[in-house]
């Protein structure tokens, strides 16, 4: 006996399969096709939403902080803000200002009463220059000086207290004549990159206390070029009456 | 005759298949109609967000910030050196400060003929027509460690050399900090 069963399928069995079960084959496809709708279409479009959703809330975020920014750059006094640039660039230069050094060297020479004789400076290439603090680049001078021990030491004092920066790191006193090594900091200004959604804050109390810190040194650029003392309000505040 | 034959047997199954087939349509109408809602829900939901007007604030507040860019710039400038100077400041030494307290350690009968001082260790010559005075030296010197006016670690006596014809005293002290 032939046990295997022949089907034979063409279209008079389609057409006989789907009369007889016509009544489950439609909804059974309406269901899947619901289902590959939700799946296909309807999640990916929540999704869609919830994400528009969360970037709608992001920037309103950004939108405050914006609007903060320019109040703030909005309320800063641009004329006290260039005079404070100005005197810390005085502080501490762009680039190396030998001007600047051989200032401050005399003004102190000439304070402490002693003689400025031979002096090394040390003029090099940006990536040659010695960094000590922090990475701030550095002029080295290495400078005799004549003069008894004390006013020697009246000199390194009051270099300390002249712009620019610098930074005694040896002292050889002797009776016939000392030698002084001196660092002059400089630091070129770093690429700023700017974000503008970054909160902008005014410049501080600590950074105001330094400042005012800095004008009590003495500061023979801005005598020369008659700037005037430095205005140690917040940028926010009202101009103070100031020669220029 | 066959008296197992059911006449209403075919009935039943007609029956149970037409019930079988009104649940899938009654599931296949469920289906469609939570499609439906859920297509409408969305679409109303998408069209309540306006990002359009957020976004024209956003770029409106962008560009007037743009136009302040150079004040903001002078801000991050003055911000950036005022940092450094604070660092250089607190880092650096007062030679001036240590200098001062070595010299007032050196009793007046005491010359001195040399002060090497750095960040590490400074280094006094003197002389002296007594021993007394440079006893009295040593120990103002060790005062300056045991009175934490310098941090000083180590102090040597380096050398001691006596001029038989002078009767001078030379002494070398180093200290470490």
């Amino acid at each position: 006996m032939d046990t295997d069963t022949k089907v034979n399928i063409n279209l008079e069995t389609l057409r006989f399969v789907y009369s007889r079960y016509k009544e489950i084959i439609v909804p059974v496809f309406v269901i899947f096709v619901a289902l590959l709708l939700l799946v296909v279409v309807i999640k990916p479009q929540i999704e869609d939403y919830f994400r528009s959703r969360e970037e709608i809330k992001l920037t309103h975020k950004r939108i405050g902080v914006l609007k903060r920014n320019l109040n703030q750059l909005s309320n800063i006094n641009e004329s006290v803000l260039d005079s404070q640039l100005l005197f810390v660039k005085s502080a501490l230069p762009f680039s190396k200002d030998f001007a600047g050094v051989l200032n401050a060297v005399s003004n102190s020479a000439d304070f402490a009463g002693v003689k400025i004789g031979d002096f090394a400076l040390a003029i090099g290439d940006l990536e040659e220059t010695q960094i000590t603090i922090s990475g701030v680049p550095s002029m080295n001078l290495n400078l005799g000086v004549t003069g008894g021990m004390r006013n020697v030491n009246d000199f390194i004092y009051r270099l300390g207290q002249t712009l620019p920066l610098s930074e005694v790191i040896g002292v050889r006193l002797d009776r016939a004549s000392s030698t002084v090594q001196i660092l002059f900091y400089y630091r070129p200004p770093p690429p700023l990159v700017s974000n503008e959604t970054t909160p902008i804050t005014p410049l501080g109390k600590s950074h105001l206390m330094v400042i005012e810190k800095l004008s009590s040194f003495i500061n023979i650029a801005s005598e020369s070029q008659n700037l005037g003392e430095v205005p140690l309000a917040s940028p926010s505040a009202p101009i103070p009456t100031f020669p220029f | 005759m066959n008296s197992d034959i059911n006449l209403l047997f075919g009935e039943k199954i007609i029956s149970s298949q037409k019930k079988r087939a009104k649940t899938i349509r009654i599931f296949a109408g469920v289906f469609v109609a939570i499609v439906g809602v859920l297509s409408i829900a969305i679409f109303m939901m998408a069209r309540s967000q306006d990002f359009s007007s957020l976004k024209k604030e956003q770029d409106s507040l962008l560009h007037n910030i743009r136009l302040l860019s150079k004040k903001q710039a002078t801000l991050l400038l003055v911000e950036e050196r005022v940092r450094n100077i604070t660092d250089i400041l607190i880092k650096r030494e007062d030679y001036y400060r240590i200098i001062n307290i070595i010299l007032g350690k050196v009793p007046t009968n005491v010359l001195i003929e040399s002060l090497d001082v750095d960040k590490k260790e400074f280094s006094l010559k003197v002389s002296s027509t007594s021993l007394s005075f440079v006893d009295e030296l040593i120990n103002n010197l060790r005062d300056i460690s045991i009175k934490s006016e310098i941090p000083i670690t180590v102090l040597t006596l380096d050398s001691l050399v006596v001029d038989t014809k002078t009767g001078n005293y030379s002494v070398s002290i180093s200290a470490d900090f």
